[in-house]
């Protein structure tokens, strides 16, 4: 019954959002005609292109003939610029953008979580103060600035990793154990600097979230009844105080991640990474609404997942939630 | 001594050229010289070779000051590389950092910039490329031959070529090129005349021509002139020939994943003997221009291109201190203007373009939009290359330029207002482009709106000629019949890519005395009167000469040395059709 609702909620949320990609872009100026073109083509042959792309047809009737290839031939079309299957761009870029959004998310959550109890144990202390410091520094410089330092000193002044990141290979079904791990390793090793980028704003706001909710737990009467037992303190913080403050950090995170998928243009074109953001932004650049609707696709539902996964999670940080839908 | 201007740098040259003339190729064109690391070169290699590294390594220096007082620069080529020592080796790869990614890659369908050009050198061969002098000559094309009046050429391929999948090349796969591209949207109009391409024997086709067109084979140098595998215009595979382009050039396409990386390998067959010395070519489009640079500072990249102007006065304090090599073409480039709407009023009145073209202070404009690095432009034509001739283009005057617009706003016959529309694109550069010219011709009380417009609804604003000024870069080439299109009336019939217009008999008849003949001396002064009515009807406001540079690690060599099978050298860069930047990587090869 859940999931089921999920699932009806996930359909109506692609077909909005889906048919909403179609109707702003069709409202900016110019088409993918324009851009293939450029300074060549007749305005016939650019009326011919027109009509061969279904351009001149009215948004709801080109909207209902990309809906009918996807659910019915299941195919998410090619674009309009260079004929290049979606599904295939797709194929290249998602997993890298995958790879590097868990990556930075599971920096910033590490790193996060070891600040935000540490902070929360002392209030007022000496690593509270000085994780608060740090998290106002990293919130405040943009990510695009961090890259251009992390490059210039760890890329060109000590060449230890590479500028760019364009040699990132996903590879999810690789025969033998040893060549996935070197794999693996040369991809941990290439999106380090753009995962510490995009990892480092982020782990601010956990660390943060997290202290501050965890002293509002250890404000709470069994935590003082359990002191009163004689816990020792480390077990008292990890056993009873961290799981009920970790709801706000879980729907941040999450919301994060479904953002980061399409979000993370700059980093991308900085560190040459081809990954969804800048799929989405020569989508939109070039007009070509078919490569965008795939795309977005992705993202949405990337998004309704996660925030499902989210709620999921809920149920097992908070066992009420589980009972509360046990018993409706 | 001097090389900015170019009486001295021809001196330099040529003295150069005397003393050892491996070194310094085709007298005033451009040099090829050691640049730091002279001093090894020459010591093993000798007094003579030392002192011609000498001077050419002051011409280079004094070059680069000039970058202080752009309009004197000199021609041809600024550069810094290693002379190479010894045979070529064969062997290894290179990176190459591209400015952007392409569409595809078959030139009958896909869009080509630069950067398209670059990959299309690699896995393409043109019917003829341009010598260092800007001429025409047979490349894949054994011959191209003309007719009496020109409106028709035979052109032979050479034998015994085969592409990239095995068939071989025939005449049969020329007229299926050459009927791709008059066919397509992209580029049929590129060979306007045009008319039918008859297959004449094995090897040969004879092309058509509705009019004479003696300049034809500097069309071939261009997009039009890559001939593509049979398989590439066949309907049912062109298609994927977008992808997997086939081709009889110096590399193999091997795979592609757009925005990351095109690989070719060695053409084991390549029909110039003992090319290409590379087994593999990698070109990675890096929009990103300071991680591209970040990559050849690391070696991640071997070479790259650019035209930003910070990176490439970066790029030369690097190359002076002997960290990398540079070469910056100094030919005739892309020019940066103002495209004026000669339909619209006030830009309809000439006293107006005149008061634009006075209160334009092009110096301080490349000052602060091109980091001095780029060329104060007053013509078409670059300084010194050979079809340019002084117009008496108008000179930075406010006061003049006041005096034009106080006249025109006087006169009752208008409406006594100055004010247009300004568009350009939404990137910070552009808009700083524009903002600093809105403030320029303010001050001679011209009142300027600014439009920003995206990129791909822009080149569609010039050619409905729904726009009364638009910031612009176009008109690179190096011939200027290629840029016939672009000015042409249409003598009666619309010409759509005529933006600013222009419905100008003298113009027409330039043009035609220009296309129509084939003696050098009768075409130059055919673009010589095209220059001077350019100039009495100013459709554009002159901004600065665009510059294009490639820069490589120390280990490449080659890069400018590309010898032609017709005997001489290939023209720089660029050269192929109106793009500069441009480089075959066929001749190119790696010391150690």
């Amino acid at each position: 019954m859940f999931v089921a609702k999920k699932v009806l909620q996930l359909v109506f949320v692609l077909l909005v959002v889906s048919f909403l990609t179609f109707l702003m872009l069709d409202q900016l100026e110019g088409d993918v005609v324009d851009v293939r073109c450029g300074l060549g083509c007749s305005n016939e042959q650019r009326e011919a292109l027109r009509s061969e792309f279904g351009l001149d047809d009215p948004i709801p009737v080109q909207y209902g003939r990309w809906l009918k290839e996807l659910v019915v031939d299941r195919n998410l079309g090619v674009s309009g610029l260079n004929g290049v299957p979606v599904s295939e761009s797709l194929a290249d870029k998602l997993p890298v953008t995958l790879f590097l959004v868990v990556y930075s998310q599971a920096i910033a959550l590490t790193v996060g979580l070891l600040l935000g109890m540490s902070s929360a144990r002392k209030p007022g202390g000496l690593i509270d103060r000085a994780s608060s410091a740090i998290a106002g520094m990293a919130i405040s410089v943009p990510n695009y600035v961090v890259a251009f330092v992390l490059i210039l000193l760890f890329a060109v002044t000590v060449p230890i990793f590479s500028v760019t990141a364009q040699d990132v290979n996903i590879e999810w079904l690789m025969p033998d154990v040893p060549a996935q791990l070197s794999n693996l390793g040369n991809n941990l090793y290439l999106l380090l600097l753009p995962a510490i980028c995009l990892a480092l704003a982020e782990l601010a706001i956990y660390a943060r979230l997290l202290r501050n909710d965890m002293v509002a737990t250890l404000q709470e009467d069994y935590v003082t009844m359990a002191r009163a037992k004689g816990l020792p303190p480390k077990q008292i913080m990890r056993r009873h105080a961290f799981r009920p403050s970790t709801f706000s950090l879980a729907t941040v995170a999450g919301i994060n991640m479904g953002r980061l998928i399409g979000g993370t243009i700059i980093i991308e074109a900085i560190f040459a990474i081809n990954g969804m953001g800048l799929y989405v932004v020569q989508s939109i650049n070039q007009r070509d609404a078919i490569p965008l609707q795939g795309a977005v696709l992705v993202i949405a539902t990337a998004y309704v997942l996660i925030n499902f996964l989210v709620d999921l999670l809920y149920a097992f940080l908070d066992p009420r939630i589980r009972h509360a839908r046990a018993a409706a | 001594m001097s090389c900015g201007t170019l009486a001295g740098a021809g001196r330099g040259l040529h003295l150069a050229k005397r003393l050892e003339g491996d070194i310094v190729v085709s007298g005033t064109e451009y040099a090829i010289s050691g640049r730091s690391g002279w001093f090894t070169t020459a010591a093993k290699a000798g007094l003579t070779l030392a002192v011609a590294a000498l001077l050419v390594a002051s011409c280079s220096s004094a070059s680069d000051n000039q970058s202080s007082s752009p309009t004197s620069q000199g021609v041809g080529a600024t550069d810094f590389t290693i002379a190479p020592e010894g045979e070529p080796k064969s062997g290894g790869s290179v990176t190459y950092g591209l400015e952007a990614e392409s569409d595809g890659f078959n030139p009958t369908v896909n869009r080509f910039a630069i950067s398209g050009h670059m990959v299309a050198q690699a896995v393409f061969d043109t019917l003829a490329v341009l010598n260092d002098a800007g001429e025409p000559q047979p490349y894949l094309a054994e011959s191209i031959t003309p007719n009496a009046d020109f409106t028709s050429w035979q052109i032979k391929v050479r034998s015994g070529v085969t592409f990239h999948d095995g068939t071989p090349l025939t005449s049969a796969a020329v007229k299926s090129s050459l009927d791709a591209y008059k066919a397509s949207a992209l580029t049929g109009s590129a060979l306007g005349p045009v008319t039918g391409v008859t297959i004449v024997d094995d090897l040969t086709v004879e092309v058509a021509m509705s009019s004479p067109w003696a300049a034809f084979p500097s069309g071939l140098t261009g997009q039009i002139g890559y001939v593509v595998a049979p398989s590439m215009t066949d309907p049912a595979t062109s298609e994927a020939g977008q992808r997997a382009p086939v081709g009889t050039g110096p590399f193999k396409f091997v795979s592609w994943t757009p925005n990351q990386s095109w690989v070719g390998e060695k053409n084991t067959s390549y029909w110039q003997e003992g090319l290409p010395y590379l087994d593999q070519v990698t070109f990675r489009p890096i929009p990103a221009v300071r991680t591209r640079q970040d990559a050849l500072t690391t070696g991640e990249l071997q070479m790259m291109h650019t035209n930003a102007p910070e990176v490439i006065a970066e790029l030369r304090t690097a190359a002076q201190a002997g960290e990398l090599q540079l070469v910056e073409d100094r030919g005739e480039s892309e020019e940066s203007f103002i495209l004026l709407n000669l339909d619209k009023a006030p830009l309809n009145d000439i006293r107006v373009r005149q008061a634009l073209a006075y209160a334009t202070d092009t110096e301080t404009y490349n000052e602060v939009i091109n980091a001095g690095v780029a060329v104060v432009a007053n013509n078409v034509f670059s300084p010194g290359t050979k079809y340019r001739v002084e117009t008496g283009y108008p000179a930075y005057d406010v006061a003049k330029a006041k005096a034009l617009i106080d006249e025109y706003k006087a006169d009752p016959t208008t409406s006594g207002e100055v004010s247009f529309t300004l568009a350009t694109t939404p990137t910070p550069e552009s808009q700083r482009s524009v903002e600093l010219l809105q403030q320029q011709w303010a001050q001679a009380g011209i009142n300027v709106t600014i439009k920003t417009v995206d990129q791909a609804a822009f080149i569609p604003t010039a050619l409905t000629g729904e726009f009364d000024a638009n910031l612009w870069r176009q008109l690179g080439a190096p011939d200027p019949d290629v840029d016939y299109i672009w000015w042409w009336s249409g003598e009666g019939k619309p010409n759509i890519l005529n933006f600013p217009n222009l419905n100008d008999a003298q113009i027409d008849a330039a043009l035609n005395k220009g296309r129509q003949s084939s003696d050098p001396e009768v075409r130059k002064q055919a673009y010589a009167d095209l220059q001077k009515r350019m100039n009495e009807v100013l459709p554009y406001i002159w901004l600065n000469h665009t510059i294009w540079a490639v820069a490589a690690n120390n280990n490449v060599r080659g890069i400018l040395q590309e010898k032609l099978p017709s005997g001489g050298r290939a023209y720089p860069i660029g050269g192929v059709g109106s793009f500069g930047g441009v480089t075959r990587l066929t001749g190119v090869w790696l010391a150690n």
